[in-house]
């Protein structure tokens, strides 16, 4: 059966003097959290971005709730949020709901944003600059979150915030998608917020989107084995990703752990996170 | 527009409250006290001002990549700022003249120089209008901080380019503008600055829609 999308890239390209984006097929599927990951300046912002419309692409085509992010009737149906892109400091929670409801019309809820005001803990006559960093995300969400969109766009949403806030801002996500209609795509370098909540996980490298996999499927498939190097001759081809030589032996980021641990029963191969993923990937790169 | 036009508003309020007031008064004791009523008319230039420096808070909120994403046209976003200024310069205008006026009866003049007044304003008006319609598009295309000397570099070029014309005529023989002038009557040369602040208007209508064809191409 054919997924249904909220949103997809489709061979998106983006150049800019010293980087160049894609050409990148992302999906976001209905229902889904898709997390995008990747190493400072891999692009991610650049692809949420071209997602949500601030920015057109070079190439390929941008699928958003059915339209182009170009349509403001489209894009009425998103909430963005991006780590740095907000209303001036100097005005109130209160001005910032008013002047959203004259944007969006009908279509901004006043009593729902004020209850995310009021769940959050957020003074709404109080100027932003007052607020901490955790407290203007939290100001965002419930800037993104008033109009009842379908979409949410998050760029970096949990970045500097304390664990118990980040934990706040994870529950909300998972209740938005209580909607099988809601889909969010985040960013975020805290990848295991991702572990946490993500459907599917998306890593940007250089530019590439290097995978989109379900991330169990990920987390199951790829392993970090620790034998000696002549072992690692014995795996079938194509599994090791890259390796790292230490003192003790080396290190090997294998991607089909069922078949490694078949071809080397007595090596030790532990699930690998996604930072271990993104961390071998880089290394791999480097070389 | 209408949440553009409050969002701007407000954060020329919550900016600029004190500042203006300040402004009030001390241009107020300062006409009182020096007989300096062409101070008020520097209102209007203050009040296109606030409006000019939103853009300055834009820039360093990121406002433009958001406002992108929300259901906002191009034309929309260029067009609240231009109505804005558009209105805080016909606020500015319109409390310079009740000021002045205002200085003329505490100080037992009357009505006399209401004219008077009211051609000072029309005049700066006329002046504010093409400033900011010069400073809008190049604060769109270069950033708002880069722009201040591009938009001093122009006007420049305008007075400079103003004061030749007036020479040249002058040495062709040709003064009957400045020598009409001269000659006016009050009710004629309220007509010509008048005419000038229509000229102005005109020239704001134009810089709108070269700031939203900037606007449009921008990236964030």
């Amino acid at each position: 059966m054919k997924t249904k999308l909220s949103a997809a890239l489709c061979g998106i390209q983006k150049h800019y003097p010293g980087f160049a984006l894609g050409p990148v097929d992302l999906q976001i599927p209905a229902g889904a959290i898709v997390g995008l990951v990747g190493e400072n300046g891999a692009g991610k912002t650049t692809a949420l971005k071209i997602l949500c419309g601030v920015n057109p692409a070079d190439g390929g085509r941008v699928e958003l709730l059915g339209g182009s992010p170009g349509d403001p009737a489209i894009r009425a149906r998103v909430g963005v949020v991006f780590e740095d892109a907000y209303f001036y400091e100097s005005l109130t929670a209160a001005q910032i709901g008013r002047a959203m409801g004259g944007i969006f019309g009908p279509r901004w809820d006043g009593e729902l944003y004020d209850g995310y005001l009021h769940r959050f803990g957020l003074e709404p006559r109080k100027k932003v600059k007052a607020y901490s960093r955790g407290m203007r995300m939290k100001l965002s969400l419930a800037t993104a979150l008033a109009h009842r969109p379908e979409l949410l766009v998050l760029d970096e949403p949990t970045a500097g915030l304390d664990p118990v806030v980040r934990g706040e801002i994870l529950d909300l996500f998972l209740d938005f998608i209580q909607d099988e209609g809601h889909s969010i795509i985040l960013s975020s370098h805290i990848t295991g917020d991702l572990e946490q909540v993500a459907d599917s996980i998306a890593y940007l490298h250089h530019g590439q989107l290097l995978f989109q996999e379900d991330k169990d499927r990920l987390l199951e498939e790829y392993g970090l084995l620790r034998c000696a190097r002549a072992d690692l001759d014995k795996l079938p081809a194509g599994c090791a990703v890259f390796t790292r030589q230490g003192a003790f032996g080396c290190e090997t980021l294998v991607k089909g752990r069922g078949a490694v641990q078949a071809a080397l029963p007595g090596a030790v191969c532990d699930p690998a996170t996604i930072d271990d993923i993104m961390r071998f990937y880089s290394g791999r790169d480097r070389q | 527009m209408k949440g553009l036009l409050y969002k701007d508003n407000a954060t020329i309020l919550t900016s600029y409250k004190k500042n203006a007031l300040l402004v009030v008064i001390l241009y107020t004791a300062m006409a009182v006290m020096l007989e300096m009523n062409f101070l008020f008319f520097a209102m209007v230039f203050l009040c296109g001002m606030y409006t000019l420096s939103t853009l300055s808070f834009d820039e360093f909120s990121h406002w433009d990549a958001y406002a992108r994403t929300l259901p906002l046209s191009p034309g929309a976003v260029v067009g609240a700022k231009y109505l804005l200024g558009l209105l805080w310069m016909l606020g500015g205008f319109g409390v310079a003249l009740a000021l002045a006026t205002g200085t003329d009866l505490v100080r037992g003049l009357g009505l006399a120089a209401l004219g008077e007044n009211l051609m000072g304003c029309l005049a700066a008006l006329a002046v504010v209008l093409v400033y900011y319609g010069v400073s809008f598009p190049l604060s769109y295309r270069m950033g708002a901080t880069q722009a201040r000397s591009a938009v001093l570099l122009v006007m420049a070029a305008l007075a400079l380019g103003i004061f030749a014309v007036v020479t040249l005529l002058d040495k062709q023989g040709i003064s009957a503008p400045l020598e009409g002038l001269q000659a006016a009557t009050p009710a004629h040369l309220l007509g010509v600055v008048a005419g000038a602040a229509v000229l102005g208007a005109l020239c704001y209508l134009a810089s709108w829609r070269i700031s939203t064809a900037i606007y449009r191409r921008k990236e964030f």
